[in-house]
């Protein structure tokens, strides 16, 4: 996942573009949650799939740590808006923004990488989150 | 003042020249079977690796839309940063990365115009 800050900016959609111009100082936490999730969805199951229990538990993870680092209501915003592309398929959107909010909510509670990781493992062992395949 | 905008005119063309598009000669590793819409949607997903230095030689990307990747080369079959970046995993089931068994083929487009804006092998062939 090795990509450039340059690469990494106009890969956002439009939306996440103007969060992250609205508020700079997210930036970073944004970016470590994503790298956090990338590496804790990668150790857990050994790929970051599409569609699949890696793609649920990857987007349950990262929403639970955004919401402890920048607040509920910013979490939602930005999430929502990684997933605003019209080009993004359907189906798919709506299992990542059902699998967001399970971690919207779980973030809530706050707590370390490690505790937020359990809480969305167990989260998908009891069938709380979606997937297509 | 002159130093620092030449180190930060340095460092992004570090940044932009550290993200180009593999070298097409590199994939030839994977095979140089001939791409044709036909046989790709056919094929297995190792039969698809051998298909890709084809398909780059035969195609400019770069001035193809995303509607057009995607009709030529079907649902994406792998994830590369969001839902809408058509990407697939082709070749060797032996090969391991982070997004799966093979190699990882994406294609970032610019969301404005809808042009790809390259492509991406992971791992480097």
């Amino acid at each position: 996942m090795a990509t450039s800050v340059y690469d990494q900016y106009i890969n956002l959609t439009p939306q996440e573009q103007q969060y992250i111009r609205s508020n700079p100082h997210h930036s970073f936490a944004i970016k470590a949650s994503k790298e956090a999730a990338f590496a804790e969805t990668k150790k857990q199951f050994g790929l970051n799939g599409r569609n699949d229990r890696s793609d649920a538990f990857r987007h349950c993870f990262w929403s639970a740590m955004l919401t402890r680092d920048l607040g509920y209501q910013n979490a939602l915003r930005f999430t929502n808006a990684h997933e605003s592309d019209p080009r993004n398929p359907p189906q798919e959107k709506a299992m990542d923004l059902h699998n967001n909010s399970v971690g919207l909510s779980i973030g809530k509670a706050g707590g370390s990488n490690t505790q937020l990781s359990g809480r969305c493992m167990a989260a998908l062992l009891n069938g709380q989150l979606k997937v297509i395949k | 003042m002159m130093k620092n905008i030449l180190i930060l005119g340095l460092i992004t063309i570090m940044n932009i020249i550290g993200c180009s598009s593999n070298s097409i000669e590199n994939i030839k590793v994977l095979g140089t079977n001939e791409f044709t819409k036909e046989a790709w949607v056919n094929a297995s997903q190792e039969e698809r690796g051998g298909m890709v230095f084809s398909l780059l030689k035969t195609h400019d990307v770069k001035k193809m839309k995303v509607e057009e990747i995607k009709s030529l080369l079907g649902n994406s079959t792998a994830y590369y940063e969001y839902d809408e970046f058509p990407a697939y995993l082709v070749g060797s089931k032996s090969i391991k990365s982070d997004y799966g068994d093979g190699y990882l083929l994406a294609f970032p487009f610019d969301r404005e115009t809808g042009l790809i804006r390259k492509y991406i092998i992971i791992p480097s062939p």
